[in-house]
């Protein structure tokens, strides 16, 4: 199957997600509203953080807001396509048997049909916002793409390690509980810039967590305080925590035997 | 009144509770993760501003602060309308409700069994702790305060629960809606942030309504960053909300309840 089959594929599973999610009209509608509410709430307390001081060194209510949206929209584009609670019930349930015996790869067939639909919703207000403050520190166009290609290459990344993590989840634990934790520890520290959480942090969620290839660091170039170079080491390293991921997913999937049996 | 069956239904929920080990440990393990990522960013924010006080809250307080509402949060969790959810999704809500007890008190103490086990594991340990770092002089009023506060703010957000969980007798999936309530809780009462630090106005708006008792109001009694005459206040305002909640929970379960008569036939 070639590249043109797969997005096919993606494209039906994302059809048939939506006509499911919608056919539950209040808990849909409840659900695009709560996702919006994690950008709404990041700037409620940005905007009072700055009201009642200065902030974070060297870091400005826009540049703040902005690196928020970004992360909103990080962990929205991941929960769009991995719901680590639903994944790992679905392998609980053995509800994966029939999809992986088609004849896809196994993260296309992760990735088109293990989504959380409505969190499109929670990726567009973070969109908003970002644009939103990109405007107010009159960015230049092509310093936004740059960002955007940064940051999408970061979202990539962070979007198959997130997916190996569920699969070990399942391995280890068969509980869904530490993935759901584990998101929403990370949207809270992605929030802010990660050199705040001290070295060790910082280096944690540079390599082991990397959640700061995303959106720190694309963040930081853009505001100047990181260099190109340094960035260039940054989409490297993206580059190999995706190729890693994307190897460990599969030598984990070995191991793999589903509820179902 | 069938005291056995709620004692019962105390002890099902923490042996389920302590039947998935990990899984608790692991959430607790977070919680703790948060309270920690909050104080770095508030760290940053104090050493960024270089002032030593931000509305009468210095960096020892802050730290402070956000441990006793780590404490409180071990115990106002959202158990009671996950449980009917679950309930209503398998079915089972029916068998319950035919069962000779009160329903929704037997609900309240499934709720309470996950919630002591956290109340013992976390909760006091934690307050304890603070206690001893803050070498905080607690007096005879601010400890009576605070007890009255911590069981007021439970029995509000177990109301606010039960009320969620009667909608999904009627719309079957809660869990977004439980998750809304419960940001809109942490984010107004006082997790994110001290509610001083919002606006003079908003933040008076925020002590009528009744998030304040669950964190802010006992975690500023407890620092003593908060007056005599606002916690008077705020206990009385929330003895007012809870009786309010109380009676539209009433009704609300009246209305419930037919939908579980009709789905039985």
């Amino acid at each position: 199957m070639g590249i043109a089959d797969s997005i096919r594929f993606y494209l039906a599973s994302q059809y048939l997600a939506w006509k499911t999610a919608i056919s539950y009209r209040f808990s849909f509608v409840l659900w695009l509203i709560y996702s919006t509410f994690s950008e709404i709430y990041a700037v409620i307390a940005i905007t009072v953080i700055y009201t009642v001081s200065s902030g974070i060194a060297g870091w400005s209510y826009y540049q703040m807001l902005l690196l928020s949206a970004a992360a909103t929209m990080v962990l929205g584009a991941i929960y769009y396509h991995i719901e680590s609670r639903m994944v790992v019930n679905k392998m609980r349930n053995g509800g994966y048997d029939g999809l992986f015996s088609k004849p896809y790869g196994l993260v296309t067939i992760m990735l088109s049909t293990s989504g959380g639909t409505t969190e499109i919703s929670g990726f567009v207000s973070g969109l908003l916002v970002f644009a939103y403050s990109a405007i107010k520190l009159r960015l230049p166009l092509e310093s936004v793409l740059v960002y955007l290609a940064v940051f999408g290459i970061g979202t990539f990344a962070l979007l198959l390690f997130v997916l190996m993590l569920t699969a070990l989840t399942y391995l280890l634990f068969k509980s869904s509980s530490f993935m759901n934790n584990f998101l929403g520890f990370l949207s809270t520290a992605a929030s802010y810039p990660i050199n705040i959480y001290g070295p060790v942090f910082s280096l944690l969620f540079t390599v082991v967590v990397p959640i700061g290839i995303a959106t720190y660091y694309p963040a930081g170039m853009i505001f100047g305080k990181i260099s190109p170079g340094a960035i260039a080491i940054v989409i490297v390293l993206s580059v190999l925590v995706g190729a890693i991921s994307y190897k460990l997913f599969y030598a984990i999937m070995k191991h793999y035997s589903s509820g179902g049996g | 009144m069938n005291v056995g069956s709620y004692l019962g239904a105390i002890e099902m929920s923490i042996k389920a509770d302590l039947a998935y080990k990990a899984d608790y440990l692991l959430n607790l393990f977070f919680k703790f993760l948060q309270v920690l990522l909050l104080i770095f960013i508030w760290t940053a924010i104090y050493l960024g501003t270089k002032v030593s006080s931000i509305r009468g809250f210095t960096l020892p307080d802050i730290y402070l602060y956000f441990l006793v509402v780590y404490a409180l949060r071990s115990l106002m969790n959202m158990n009671l309308p996950y449980e009917m959810e679950d309930l209503v999704l398998d079915g089972n809500i029916a068998v319950n409700y035919t069962r000779p007890v009160n329903f929704p008190l037997q609900l309240f103490f499934m709720g309470f069994g996950e919630d002591l086990l956290s109340i013992l594991l976390t909760g006091i340990p934690i307050l304890i702790f603070a206690l001893a770092i803050s070498h905080a002089m607690l007096s005879a009023f601010s400890i009576a305060a605070f007890v009255i506060e911590v069981l007021l703010a439970y029995a509000i957000i177990s109301v606010i629960g039960f009320l969620i969980g009667t909608m999904s007798l009627k719309f079957v999936y809660i869990s977004s809606l439980i998750n809304i309530t419960w940001l809109i809780v942490l984010l107004l009462g006082g997790g994110v942030m001290p509610l001083n630090f919002f606006p003079a106005t908003i933040q008076h708006m925020l002590l009528m309504l009744p998030f304040a008792i669950v964190l802010y109001v006992p975690a500023a009694t407890f620092l003593g960053t908060i007056s005599n005459s606002t916690i008077l206040f705020s206990i009385g305002i929330s003895t007012v909300w809870l009786v309010v909640l109380l009676g539209i929970a009433t009704v609300a379960w009246n209305r419930a309840r037919k939908l579980i008569a009709s789905a039985r036939g």
